[in-house]
């Protein structure tokens, strides 16, 4: 099925992933990395196109991309925090640093703050089970924490600090 | 500063304690020195995190708890050649006894090395075990080698390595495939990541030892996202290992040639089992199915695959170079060898750790990690994830082995080991894993996405203090069934936890149930959060920090938490400095 | 190709290799169920109710579907633990699954009848269709549509819109439309005959329709029965101005028609005694109603102006009717003692009704109340007689006042006399409407047990009673209660009776799974949101004046019009594929119980945009072979598995509705769906077009 409401800059862009990323069935998940790296989430439009210029069935794609907890179809705050719910951030208060959060930014779980400044989310075991409780925000982990020190941390972010 | 060397330990737990913020800061104080910092991962203590270690003349002092107060002393030290004897972990007391009954194969090199350098991995004897089987082992060689080993596959079934390489080795086909499951999704569990930050090279030889011993042609690591620095150090490491001609055609000269790449999984845990790791790696819905085909017979894109997890693979240079007796002499019951743990929760001294088989329960949590952090009695551990079980004290002193854990109802896992106090709900616990499951099961089969899904409502129901006797028979009735017709691993070992709680701690569903009590204080609709009036000082930060405006109270007086409004977020208890705020 | 060997549950079977242990057991002869698997499809293995044991392997239980025979392997098919775990399989299958398999009207109905049925057959003109259908259930329509209560309206789903549908008038219209097209009830065509002989004892609305079933399946029948004309309660304890007496000749004379004899004015035990039935007959059927009055238990009961309702209705049907005089005082608060009370009205009297409790505790259907009131009847709630005294030609009530207590056993509120509050009532006769009876003198001599309360005992799935051979229904079984139960009633029992002269095992009438959406005011506005509020058709009604002052029927029935409308409101509850949905079948066959794991149920938006295919997600049991039919068979790929665990599902892609996808119609997602997640539109199927018009 031709994407037909794709613009003619959504297909060059799919081509072009595309030809980055590889075309064969295999690359369908690194081609949805590659979008939503490049988008902070996936685009229907963009989506469709590169089912297109693959020329597998748009249907599989986003199959694949709603089996996959790390794709969301809606665009993302500028910095995402990612609340560890592992086990040993459960038992030490996970749910705390949560409720701090969502307190602090008036957001909700799995949501974006208004000003597009936040994305929450939690997140099965970030690996860093010795410093727990730990949240990570982009790429920086924060462990041993407690709400206080969250906030804190949540804080300097919404002043530019980092 | 002649002859010394700093190393500053970056894994992303010691990052995530501030290892990194301490490598800036002394690289900038050390670079006019003209000395270069280096960089090593996870030694496994990570209680004692940012460590910096700093060899001089050959011998190495490891520093841990390093803050910039401290990194300054350690400048200073460096560039005046004294040394001190403060906060030397490996040496305290506390150290001796975390590392003592550890015996480290796998992490042997972990924390030491600096893992984005192939050459240090070469000068502690790395490739080496690779060198020897190509040029002195016939590929069935080394297959027998691994058998005779008794090595299981450490991804927590524990079926005989050796003998699923030679399934591989004698399945028909031309090309075959061979994967590394670093899809760690337990909860709780950090081995992997470890290993491939720490010693991404290890793991690599061991596949390309089991690729030349099977005749696998392409090698894929199945690596999750959460993990960026694993696969940027795996990116690095198989980068040089071809530039080495460790990997790709015509290996080391002769006619053995092995690709290997590394895919990043997308989130789901589901993709740990076997066929929907394949499923993932060929670009789909990673949705297990029926057994057989066994994947050495059918696998990726049909053709014969052979997976194992990053810590089988870890084990096997040390077993072609030192022998399979250097290894299965570490041995109790039917297990060989040694198991890294990621040792967690209400734990004094938390950290990776390897130990040999037939160390007890009690060993570790007493001796090698010192008991609860709180102090509070230690309650169980929980080993083996959503797909184990709780473990009680009563029962520590089983030996870590695959049959005694089993014999527990828990399983040994992949070796995420949960240490719970008194303050840990078995019940939240059980609920707690069981949404994980319901959450990660993929949705195929009945008995999981629905069963699970209503276990976890009655578990639910139990927590609030809606449960009825009945749910306890209603409980075990479905896992009965969940686990007896899943498709996967996944689906028959989920009620593993609730079973266990069951088991163990029955009394304690019971209080939820009949008395409407939460023992361990966490279930939220079964506590009230009050006041201790003697405790008070009236200083308000409680008032401040609660976000539903249920405290009230002004300065110097003695607060009122409203339970109507309260939500039990628990925030105040955390924020109140004079322990005035209790859960009763 | 290569044949091994396998035994099926100890049953040798020689099969190809590569065969699925599912193939071989239906070599075997053991239909395994399955939900998602489907023909030309691959094995998906997700449903697991055709799971199977391999002797001697783990103990874990695997899908037949895609496990495939070795040489030499023995399954286990069938056994109590399998079954179990298909009966908890769709236990869980079911409480994921939203839908009504019939629509509560029919469920709520005593005799099951096919309302939604009905109802699209009158929107289409087929009348004397839908009088067929429903004499599949019930033989008299027209008696029905006229008197019955309705409980199929009180659980109309159309309530939560604005109001029910007026099924009951429905049935009257289609009853009366269809004497007026033919001049007479159709009836279908009896079985031949068995040469089995079945005596019924009564020919009301429970021994006719026994009768009627009976005679269908080619049985000799023969009613016996006291009065001089049949109809029982319906023509003796329901005045003329509700249901006429054309009305019960044209339907219950349309069964004698049918060849069943009715012996009038013999009574069993005086004419005719029972050992004689149960000697001549192969089969005795009891349905001798609820005849005798209750006691008011008043000192002054036994005065001459004391009647009771029934004997007074029951003495208008026969023409000879009592002098009430001028100032009735009628007693109860059931649809008899509002019957009474509006006959009296018609006599010519002024009428007081005393009832013990208040409205809102009265039995009686509300609109027979509104209808009383609106006629003149007066009625004192909270009042109860305690004494009756003789006054010259009149009498003295003794009343007194009661207020409401705590709930009794009935559930409502028991009302409690107040002390000194008795006041009196002068009368020209009072009447007793306060319940009734099982007059079992007759039949006594059968032997058959009696329940406390003086009913024939019998065994609620079969009918039969203590007494092999010896059935029972109606008012005698149940304890007076309304026509419908007892015309449904009747109809299981001549379900085993049937059985019964057959030699078979006596079960009574299979009963299906049935699905519910649950309690009518438990189910979520949502469901409601898209209907346009369109009011209930009402049924015109003779003038006041001649309403008080005859007995002509007050209700005129609907106009061809006006039923058509009136059945286009109808929200079709009922599932299109209940028939033949394949986790119907399962759930019954193994039992299934939808409420054992109450708990969430995904709720996703059904989808009506296509003109050819709908999609009702919330039936949906994730075996996605819409999925792979349309992506395999088709090579369309319109739609897709979205999501993840618990809230999967089969939907197409990027929340798009059906009709915005390349979705030609072609069904072959139809086709395999085991439930009716994925159905046509009306008039969609595959060769539509060629049916020929029923």
């Amino acid at each position: 099925m031709a994407c037909k409401d794709c613009s003619n800059a959504v297909l060059e862009e799919a081509r072009q992933i595309v030809k980055e990323v590889g075309s064969e069935p295999e690359k369908v998940i690194p081609l949805l990395q590659e979008i939503q790296k490049r988008h902070s989430y996936l685009p229907d439009d963009l989506v469709e196109a590169v089912a297109d210029v693959m020329e597998v069935p748009a249907s599989n794609i986003y199959g694949v991309a709603t089996f996959y907890s790390q794709f969301r179809f809606t665009p993302m705050g500028k910095h995402l925090i990612k609340v560890c719910k592992g086990t040993a951030c459960h038992v030490s208060g996970a749910n705390l640093l949560t409720a701090a959060i969502c307190d602090e930014l008036d957001v909700e779980e799995g949501g974006t703050t208004e000003d597009m400044l936040f994305s929450l989310e939690t997140v099965a075991c970030l690996g860093c089970c010795s410093l727990a409780p730990v949240v990570m925000i982009d790429n920086k982990v924060y462990g041993k924490l407690t709400s206080s020190k969250v906030r804190k941390i949540v804080k300097e972010y919404k002043d530019g600090k980092h | 500063m002649e002859n010394t060397r700093v190393f500053v330990g970056l894994g992303s737990c010691g990052i995530a304690a501030g290892a990194q913020d301490i490598y800036d800061y002394m690289d900038q104080e050390l670079k006019s020195d003209n000395m270069d910092l280096e960089v090593t991962s996870c030694v496994g203590m990570c209680y004692a995190e940012p460590i910096v270690e700093i060899e001089h003349n050959g011998e190495r002092r490891r520093y841990g708890y390093v803050d910039k107060k401290f990194a300054d002393e350690l400048i200073e030290s460096v560039k005046t050649g004294e040394f001190s004897d403060k906060n030397l972990i490996a040496l305290s007391d506390d150290g001796k006894k975390y590392l003592d009954r550890q015996v480290k194969i796998v992490l042997e090199n972990c924390g030491i090395i600096n893992p984005e350098s192939i050459d240090e991995y070469i000068n502690a004897d790395g490739y080496k075990a690779l060198a020897i089987c190509i040029k002195e082992y016939k590929p069935e060689e080394i297959v027998s080698i691994v058998k005779e080993s008794g090595l299981k596959g450490r991804g927590g079934a524990g079926f005989l390595t050796g003998l699923k390489w030679s399934f591989l080795a004698g399945a028909k086909g031309d090309y075959k495939y061979l994967v590394c499951n670093a899809d760690e999704g337990d909860p709780g569990a950090f081995m992997d990541r470890s290993v491939l930050e720490g010693d991404p090279h290890k793991v690599i030889e061991g596949m390309l030892i089991a690729a030349y011993a099977t005749g696998a042609k392409e090698g894929v690591i199945y690596c999750r996202a959460e993990y960026p620095l694993a696969i940027k150090r795996l990116g690095i490491a198989i980068a040089a290992g071809e530039e080495k001609n460790f990997i790709g055609d015509n290996i080391m000269g002769s006619d053995f040639s092995f690709h290997l790449h590394v895919k990043e999984g997308a989130g789901a845990f589901v993709c740990g089992e076997e066929t929907a790791l394949m499923a993932s790696i060929e670009g789909k819905r990673g949705m297990p199915r029926l057994r057989p085909p066994f994947p050495a017979n059918s696998g990726i894109n049909k053709s014969p695959t052979n997976i194992n997890n990053v810590e089988t693979y870890g084990n096997v240079p040390f077993i072609i170079l030192n022998g399979a007796g250097a290894f299965n002499k570490y041995a109790f019951k039917n297990s060989y060898g040694t198991k890294v743990f990621a040792l967690a929760g209400k734990i004094k001294r938390g950290g990776l750790i390897e130990v040999p088989m037939g160390l007890t329960i009690r060993e570790i949590v007493t001796e090698i990690g010192g008991g609860t952090s709180s102090g509070h009695p230690v309650k169980a551990v929980q080993m083996g994830g959503p797909a184990g079980g709780c473990i009680p004290e009563r029962l520590f002193d089983t030996p870590i082995d695959y049959d005694s854990i089993n014999e527990t109802g828990a399983i040994m896992g992949s070796g995420g080991m949960v240490v719970m106090d008194d303050s840990t709900c078995m019940v939240d616990v059980a609920r707690y894993f069981l949404a994980f499951t319901q959450n990660e099961s993929c949705g195929k089969c009945t008995f999981c996405r629905i069963g699970t899904k209503r276990m976890l409502e009655i578990l639910t129901r139990i927590t609030e203090g809606n449960g009825v006797m009945e749910d306890l028979d209603k409980l075990e009735e479905l896992a009965g069934h969940i686990s007896k017709t899943s498709l996967c691993g996944l689906g028959q070992l989920a009620p593993n936890p609730v079973l266990t709680t069951i088991k163990y701690f029955r009394e304690e569903y019971e209080a939820h149930i009949k008395d409407h009590k939460c023992p361990a204080g966490v279930c939220k609709s079964l506590i009230t959060i009050q006041v201790i009036p003697d405790n008070c000082t009236g200083c308000t930060l409680c008032a401040r920090v609660c976000p539903v405006g249920a405290i009230e109270g002004g300065r110097k007086k003695i607060h009122v938490i409203d339970p109507e409004t309260c939500t039990r977020c628990g925030l105040c208890i955390e924020a109140c400095n004079f322990n005035a705020i209790e859960v009763v | 190709m290569a044949l091994v060997n396998v035994k099926i549950n100890g049953i040798d079977v020689e099969i190809e290799e590569g065969s699925t242990i599912l193939q071989a057991s239906k070599i075997a002869g053991f239909e395994i169920p399955t939900l998602c698997h489907a023909e030309g499809l691959e094995p998906f293995t997700s449903c697991f109710l055709c799971v199977v044991k391999i002797d001697g392997g783990r103990g874990n239980l695997v899908p037949s579907c895609a496990t495939k025979v070795t040489d030499g392997m023995s399954v286990t098919v069938e056994s109590d633990e399998i079954r179990e775990s298909r009966r908890m399989n769709l236990n869980l299958l079911l409480s994921d699954h939203s839908g009504d398999c019939v629509a509560p009207c029919t469920v709520a109905c005593p005799s099951s009848i096919d309302i939604q049925g009905f109802l699209a057959l009158v929107r289409e003109g087929k009348e004397s269709e839908a009088a067929k259908l429903i004499r599949e259930k019930a033989p008299i329509p027209g008696a029905l549509g006229r008197i019955c209560p309705r409980p199929c309206e009180t659980a109309c789903r159309r309530n939560r819109v604005e109001e029910s549908i007026s099924i009951c008038y429905m049935k009257r219209y289609i009853s009366d439309t269809e004497i007026k097209e033919f001049g007479q009830v159709q009836l279908p065509e009896p079985a031949s005959d068995t040469n089995k002989h079945v005596a019924i004892i009564g020919a009301g609305p429970a021994g006719m329709t026994a009768a009627y079933f009976l005679r269908l399946q080619g049985h000799s029948v023969t009613v016996f029965e006291a009065h001089a004309k049949s109809g029982g309660m319906l023509r003796y304890g329901i005045p003329y101005y509700r249901l006429t007496d054309e009305t019960l000749k044209d339907e219950f004379d349309a069964i004698e028609r049918m060849g069943v004899e009715v012996k009038y004015n013999t009574v069993i035990g005086r004419d005719i005694s029972t050992k004689h039935l149960e000697v001549d007959y192969d089969a005795l059927v009891i349905a001798i109603g609820a005849q005798g009055a209750s006691s008011m238990r008043v000192e002054g009961e036994d005065l001459p102006g004391v009647y009771s309702g029934i004997d007074y209705l029951g003495q208008i049907g026969e023409d000879g009717d009592p002098d009430i005089g001028k100032k009735v005082v009628v007693v109860g608060g059931g649809n008899t003692a509002i019957d009474v009370a509006r006959t009296a009205i018609r006599k010519g009297a002024e009428v007081t009704v005393l009832y013990r409790r208040t409205r809102a505790e009265m039995p009686a259907s509300s609109f027979e109340i509104d209808e009383a009131l609106h006629e003149g009847v007066k009625i004192d709630f909270l009042a109860a007689p305690i004494k009756v005294e003789q006054n010259g030609s009149d009498v003295t009530v003794q009343a007194i006042r009661m207020e409401l207590g705590e709930p009794d056993a009935s559930g409502r509120r028991r009302p409690v006399p107040i002390k000194g509050s008795e006041f009196e009532i002068e009368a020209s006769s009072i009447i007793s409407a306060i319940g009734q009876k099982v007059v079992t003198d007759g039949i006594v001599d059968t032997g058959v047990g009696l329940t406390r309360w003086g009913t024939i005992v019998a065994d609620p799935d079969t009918f039969m009673t203590d007494r092999p051979g010896i059935f029972t229904c109606g008012d005698c079984q149940t304890g007076a209660d309304i026509a419908v139960r007892a015309v449904g009633n009747a109809r299981k029992a001549a379900y085993s009776v049937d059985q019964y002269l057959k030699g078979e095992e006596v079960t009574g009438e299979p009963v299906l799974f049935n699905s519910t959406m649950g309690e009518l005011e438990d189910i979520s506005e949502e469901v409601f949101k898209g209907y346009e509020k369109k009011a209930k058709v009402e049924m015109p009604l003779i003038a006041d004046k001649e309403r008080v002052t005859t007995f002509a029927e007050i209700e005129t029935g609907f106009t061809r019009d006006k039923a058509r409308e009136e059945a286009e409101r109808c929200l079709e509850c009922g599932c299109e594929a209940a028939d033949e949905c394949k986790l119907r079948i399962y759930a019954t066959e193994y039992g299934a119980d939808q409420s054992y794991f109450a708990g969430d149920i995904r709720d996703f938006q059904n989808d009506y945009t296509h003109p050819a295919i709908k999609m009702e997600v919330n039936k949906c049991i994730n075996c996605g072979a819409c999925v792979r039919a349309c992506a395999e068979i088709k090579g369309f790929n319109v739609l897709a598995y979205v999501g993840r665990g618990f809230g999967t599902r089969m939907v197409a892609p990027f929340g798009r509705s059906l009709v915005d996808t390349i979705c030609d119609g072609c069904g072959e997602c139809v086709t395999v769906c085991p439930t009716a997640g994925i159905m046509y539109q009306k008039g969609a199927e595959k060769g539509a077009e060629n049916e020929t018009s029923l």
